[in-house]
Protein backbone atom coordinates (compact mmCIF):
# COMPACT_ATOMS: atom_id res chain seq x y z
CA UNK A 1 0.00 0.00 0.00
CA UNK A 2 1.22 3.35 -1.08
CA UNK A 3 0.96 6.81 0.64
CA UNK A 4 0.77 9.48 -0.95
CA UNK A 5 2.78 12.38 1.07
CA UNK A 6 0.82 15.54 1.29
CA UNK A 7 -2.59 16.50 0.03
CA UNK A 8 -3.73 14.78 -3.54
CA UNK A 9 -5.63 17.76 -4.03
CA UNK A 10 -4.65 19.40 -7.47
CA UNK A 11 -4.43 22.79 -7.76
CA UNK A 12 -3.20 25.51 -10.58
CA UNK A 13 -0.45 27.40 -10.13
CA UNK A 14 -0.85 31.46 -9.24
CA UNK A 15 0.34 33.31 -12.53
CA UNK A 16 3.75 34.59 -11.83
CA UNK A 17 2.86 38.45 -13.20
CA UNK A 18 -0.29 40.55 -12.30
CA UNK A 19 -2.03 41.18 -15.39
CA UNK A 20 -3.18 44.98 -14.62
CA UNK A 21 1.02 45.33 -14.03
CA UNK A 22 0.90 44.37 -17.43
CA UNK A 23 -1.48 46.26 -18.77
CA UNK A 24 -0.39 49.58 -16.70
CA UNK A 25 -3.29 50.05 -15.61
CA UNK A 26 -3.93 53.44 -13.48
CA UNK A 27 -7.55 53.45 -12.01
CA UNK A 28 -10.28 50.97 -13.04
CA UNK A 29 -13.95 52.01 -13.72
CA UNK A 30 -16.97 49.91 -12.33
CA UNK A 31 -18.67 50.46 -15.85
CA UNK A 32 -15.80 48.38 -17.03
CA UNK A 33 -17.50 45.46 -17.44
CA UNK A 34 -15.24 43.38 -19.38
CA UNK A 35 -12.80 43.37 -17.13
CA UNK A 36 -14.97 43.03 -13.87
CA UNK A 37 -16.41 39.94 -15.40
CA UNK A 38 -12.99 38.11 -15.86
CA UNK A 39 -12.27 38.68 -12.05
CA UNK A 40 -15.49 36.61 -10.44
CA UNK A 41 -16.06 33.62 -10.59
CA UNK A 42 -19.66 31.88 -11.94
CA UNK A 43 -21.15 32.85 -8.30
CA UNK A 44 -20.47 36.26 -8.69
CA UNK A 45 -17.91 36.08 -5.69
CA UNK A 46 -14.53 37.99 -6.31
CA UNK A 47 -11.97 35.80 -7.52
CA UNK A 48 -9.03 35.66 -4.97
CA UNK A 49 -5.53 36.83 -5.80
CA UNK A 50 -3.95 32.98 -5.39
CA UNK A 51 -5.89 32.46 -8.38
CA UNK A 52 -5.81 35.18 -10.65
CA UNK A 53 -1.99 36.73 -9.35
CA UNK A 54 -3.05 39.87 -9.25
CA UNK A 55 -1.14 42.49 -7.20
CA UNK A 56 -1.74 43.78 -3.95
CA UNK A 57 -2.50 47.04 -5.18
CA UNK A 58 -4.60 46.01 -8.10
CA UNK A 59 -6.54 43.62 -5.69
CA UNK A 60 -7.89 46.35 -4.12
CA UNK A 61 -9.02 48.34 -7.03
CA UNK A 62 -10.91 45.49 -8.70
CA UNK A 63 -12.13 44.54 -5.10
CA UNK A 64 -13.68 48.15 -5.41
CA UNK A 65 -15.04 48.04 -8.65
CA UNK A 66 -17.16 45.19 -8.17
CA UNK A 67 -18.39 46.30 -5.38
CA UNK A 68 -19.72 49.60 -7.25
CA UNK A 69 -20.51 47.44 -10.24
CA UNK A 70 -22.68 45.40 -7.77
CA UNK A 71 -24.35 48.20 -6.08
CA UNK A 72 -25.45 49.66 -9.58
CA UNK A 73 -27.21 46.27 -10.59
CA UNK A 74 -24.15 45.60 -13.47
CA UNK A 75 -22.84 42.81 -11.45
CA UNK A 76 -25.16 40.07 -9.50
CA UNK A 77 -24.18 39.73 -5.43
CA UNK A 78 -24.79 36.44 -6.03
CA UNK A 79 -25.51 34.20 -8.95
CA UNK A 80 -26.34 30.77 -7.36
CA UNK A 81 -24.25 27.76 -7.70
CA UNK A 82 -26.53 26.17 -10.50
CA UNK A 83 -24.25 27.04 -13.20
CA UNK B 1 -14.14 71.68 -5.91
CA UNK B 2 -14.08 68.13 -6.29
CA UNK B 3 -14.59 65.92 -9.15
CA UNK B 4 -17.77 63.54 -8.38
CA UNK B 5 -19.37 61.17 -10.81
CA UNK B 6 -22.82 61.01 -9.67
CA UNK B 7 -24.64 57.44 -10.98
CA UNK B 8 -28.59 57.06 -11.08
CA UNK B 9 -30.69 54.59 -12.25
CA UNK B 10 -33.77 55.58 -12.97
CA UNK B 11 -37.25 53.59 -13.55
CA UNK B 12 -37.61 52.43 -16.88
CA UNK B 13 -41.99 53.24 -16.50
CA UNK B 14 -41.20 56.79 -16.81
CA UNK B 15 -41.87 58.37 -20.14
CA UNK B 16 -40.12 60.57 -22.40
CA UNK B 17 -41.20 64.11 -21.23
CA UNK B 18 -41.12 63.32 -17.38
CA UNK B 19 -37.76 61.18 -17.95
CA UNK B 20 -36.22 64.77 -19.66
CA UNK B 21 -38.06 66.58 -16.41
CA UNK B 22 -36.13 64.42 -13.86
CA UNK B 23 -32.68 64.96 -15.71
CA UNK B 24 -33.13 68.28 -15.68
CA UNK B 25 -34.21 68.24 -11.80
CA UNK B 26 -31.37 66.47 -11.15
CA UNK B 27 -29.05 68.94 -12.85
CA UNK B 28 -30.68 71.64 -11.05
CA UNK B 29 -29.93 69.89 -7.66
CA UNK B 30 -26.25 69.82 -8.75
CA UNK B 31 -25.84 73.51 -9.77
CA UNK B 32 -28.06 75.12 -6.63
CA UNK B 33 -25.61 73.31 -4.70
CA UNK B 34 -23.27 75.09 -5.96
CA UNK B 35 -21.43 72.60 -8.41
CA UNK B 36 -20.53 72.51 -12.27
CA UNK B 37 -21.45 69.60 -14.60
CA UNK B 38 -18.93 68.90 -17.13
CA UNK B 39 -20.36 65.59 -18.70
CA UNK B 40 -23.67 63.67 -19.34
CA UNK B 41 -23.57 60.12 -19.76
CA UNK B 42 -26.48 58.80 -20.60
CA UNK B 43 -26.00 54.94 -21.37
CA UNK B 44 -29.56 54.35 -22.10
CA UNK B 45 -31.98 51.22 -20.68
CA UNK B 46 -30.70 48.26 -19.52
CA UNK B 47 -31.46 45.19 -18.15
CA UNK B 48 -29.67 45.41 -14.36
CA UNK B 49 -28.44 41.96 -12.65
CA UNK B 50 -30.95 42.05 -10.33
CA UNK B 51 -34.44 43.39 -9.48
CA UNK B 52 -34.61 46.74 -7.78
CA UNK B 53 -38.29 47.75 -6.52
CA UNK B 54 -39.60 45.35 -8.70
CA UNK B 55 -37.78 46.23 -11.95
CA UNK B 56 -35.81 44.31 -14.02
CA UNK B 57 -34.71 47.26 -16.30
CA UNK B 58 -33.58 50.80 -15.51
CA UNK B 59 -31.98 53.91 -16.97
CA UNK B 60 -28.30 54.28 -16.27
CA UNK B 61 -27.49 58.24 -16.40
CA UNK B 62 -23.80 59.65 -15.11
CA UNK B 63 -23.13 63.27 -14.11
CA UNK B 64 -19.64 64.14 -14.38
CA UNK B 65 -18.99 67.30 -12.21
CA UNK B 66 -17.29 69.17 -9.82
CA UNK B 67 -19.33 69.76 -6.20
CA UNK B 68 -18.60 72.07 -3.20
CA UNK B 69 -17.89 69.59 -0.08
CA UNK B 70 -21.12 70.39 0.93
CA UNK B 71 -22.52 68.81 -2.52
CA UNK B 72 -22.64 66.01 -2.47
CA UNK B 73 -24.77 65.67 0.76
CA UNK B 74 -27.13 67.88 -0.78
CA UNK B 75 -27.57 65.64 -3.59
CA UNK B 76 -28.19 62.87 -1.50
CA UNK B 77 -30.59 64.38 0.43
CA UNK B 78 -32.68 65.06 -2.45
CA UNK B 79 -32.01 62.17 -4.39
CA UNK B 80 -33.04 60.09 -1.66
CA UNK B 81 -36.44 61.64 -1.94
CA UNK B 82 -37.39 61.07 -5.38
CA UNK B 83 -39.34 57.90 -6.26
CA UNK B 84 -38.33 57.57 -9.28
CA UNK B 85 -34.73 56.83 -8.89
CA UNK B 86 -34.37 53.72 -8.36
CA UNK B 87 -30.74 53.56 -7.37
CA UNK B 88 -27.40 56.26 -7.03
CA UNK B 89 -24.13 56.72 -6.11
CA UNK B 90 -21.83 59.56 -6.20
CA UNK B 91 -18.15 58.60 -6.11
CA UNK B 92 -15.03 60.67 -6.31
CA UNK B 93 -13.93 60.42 -10.23
CA UNK B 94 -11.88 61.84 -12.86
CA UNK B 95 -13.80 63.69 -15.85
CA UNK B 96 -12.90 60.70 -18.61
CA UNK B 97 -11.59 62.09 -21.76
CA UNK B 98 -13.90 59.94 -23.72
CA UNK B 99 -16.22 58.50 -21.57
CA UNK B 100 -18.01 55.84 -24.01
CA UNK B 101 -14.45 54.43 -24.72
CA UNK B 102 -14.62 52.78 -21.45
CA UNK B 103 -18.43 52.24 -20.82
CA UNK B 104 -20.56 49.37 -20.10
CA UNK B 105 -19.60 46.88 -21.86
CA UNK B 106 -22.10 46.84 -24.97
CA UNK B 107 -21.78 44.07 -28.23
CA UNK B 108 -21.90 46.45 -30.32
CA UNK B 109 -19.13 48.49 -29.51
CA UNK B 110 -17.58 47.80 -33.35
CA UNK B 111 -20.93 49.60 -34.37
CA UNK B 112 -20.42 52.15 -32.42
CA UNK B 113 -16.81 52.79 -33.42
CA UNK B 114 -17.87 52.57 -36.63
CA UNK B 115 -20.49 55.46 -36.21
CA UNK B 116 -18.33 57.26 -34.35
CA UNK B 117 -15.78 57.32 -36.99
CA UNK B 118 -18.14 57.96 -39.71
CA UNK B 119 -20.22 60.61 -38.56
CA UNK B 120 -17.83 62.26 -35.90
CA UNK B 121 -17.70 62.05 -31.89
CA UNK B 122 -21.04 64.18 -31.16
CA UNK B 123 -23.04 61.94 -33.06
CA UNK B 124 -21.02 59.06 -31.12
CA UNK B 125 -23.32 59.06 -27.71
CA UNK B 126 -26.58 59.09 -29.67
CA UNK B 127 -25.66 56.53 -31.88
CA UNK B 128 -24.41 54.34 -28.97
CA UNK B 129 -27.77 54.91 -26.82
CA UNK B 130 -29.72 54.04 -30.19
CA UNK B 131 -28.04 50.68 -30.04
CA UNK B 132 -28.38 49.80 -26.52
CA UNK B 133 -31.87 50.32 -26.93
CA UNK B 134 -32.54 48.04 -29.64
CA UNK B 135 -30.09 45.51 -27.94
CA UNK B 136 -32.29 45.85 -24.24
CA UNK B 137 -35.43 45.10 -26.57
CA UNK B 138 -33.93 41.94 -28.10
CA UNK B 139 -32.40 40.90 -24.33
CA UNK B 140 -36.24 41.35 -23.42
CA UNK B 141 -38.28 39.85 -26.01
CA UNK B 142 -35.90 36.65 -25.82
CA UNK B 143 -36.34 36.42 -21.60
CA UNK B 144 -40.44 36.86 -22.27
CA UNK B 145 -40.24 33.91 -24.58
CA UNK B 146 -37.90 31.71 -21.71
CA UNK B 147 -40.94 32.48 -19.75
CA UNK B 148 -43.75 32.10 -21.41
CA UNK B 149 -42.50 28.22 -22.82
Amino acid sequence: MTFHRGSSRSYNKRPSVCQFCVDKVTNLDYKNLDVLVKQTDPEGKIRPRRRTGTCARHQRMVAIAIKRARHMALLAFDRGSWI
Amino acid sequence: MRNYEIAVIISPDLNDQSLVDLKETIKDWIISSGGEVALVDDRGQRKMAYQIEKKREGHYISWYSSLLPSGPSEVERQMRLNENILRFMIIKSDIPVEPNEKSMSVESDSNVAETAASIGISEEITEGDKVTEVEVDEVSGEEQEEESG
